[in-house]
């Protein structure tokens, strides 16, 4: 339990504490899989990795 | 100069977290666990990934762009599939058309809960880093020279640093896989 206290203080010390810790308005009670299943599914043939290439290299629209 | 060392790819299942467990998400996992999920390898090993990373209590950290980029996509990706084509969607996109775009917000909204919700999972709040943090902006142009990266890849890179981390998930292997001293868990 002391070496898990130890090891998220060092990386709280390393921030700074200026980071911003992300805290959700709403805590999701579903399993990773059931958030992701819920989304509209995309085409076949549309990779989002790509897009995202595609936005960096060309800057977004 | 293009350094000729590079990333050590590391395996999101094989190989033991970082001492300190915490990884640095990079967009492009995040868009593979919602958007491919189970329909692709990589969409499958994204979710099998953030579950191993909830299950292990690591900590999990990102740029505030990781969000930006992840609701240009969903948006990208609602226009591509009402549109037809990428052309159409970019047009629609540079004409502000509020007849293409307005029907597709409720579902870019979703698309942002989803990430919310994933982001909700773990034990420790994740870390979100700013590009305004002392020196990180400094930081990412010299990586954009030394390394030719795009603008949002050096910051990116350049927050990881920032907090001195090595460890980033990442499936854009071609771009980050160029800088030196990192690990990327990219492999599955």
């Amino acid at each position: 339990m002391k070496k898990e206290i130890d090891r998220v203080a060092e990386i709280f010390k390393r921030y700074n504490g200026s980071a911003v810790r992300y805290q959700p308005r709403h805590y999701s009670d579903k399993s990773i899989k059931e958030i992701c299943d819920a989304v509209k599914p995309l085409p076949t043939g549309i990779d989002p990795v790509k897009i995202l290439h595609d936005i960096r290299k060309k800057g977004y629209l | 100069m293009i350094s000729e060392k590079r990333a050590i790819c590391k395996h999101l299942f094989r190989d033991p977290l970082p001492e300190k467990k915490i990884i640095f998400w990079d967009t492009s996992f995040a868009v593979a666990a919602v958007f491919e999920r189970e329909k692709t390898r990589r969409g499958m090993a994204a979710i099998n990934f953030i579950q191993r990373l909830q299950k292990e209590k690591a900590i999990i950290a990102f740029s505030s762009i990781l969000f930006d980029e992840f609701l240009q996509i969903a948006l990208r990706a609602e226009l591509i599939r009402s549109q037809g084509s990428r052309s159409k969607a970019d047009r629609a996109l540079q004409e502000g058309n509020a007849m293409v775009i307005r029907p597709h917000i409720k579902d870019i909204q979703k698309d942002m809960e989803a990430l919310g919700a994933i982001l909700s999972k773990f034990e420790y709040r994740p870390y979100v880093i700013f590009p305004t943090e002392t020196g990180l902006v400094e930081n990412a142009l010299d990586l954009r020279c030394n390394y030719c990266l795009a603008h949002a890849d050096s910051i990116h890179i350049a927050s990881m640093f920032y907090g001195e981390e090595k460890n980033m998930v990442s499936f854009d292997r071609e771009d980050f896989g160029k800088i030196a001293g990192i690990s990327l868990w990219c492999k599955f």
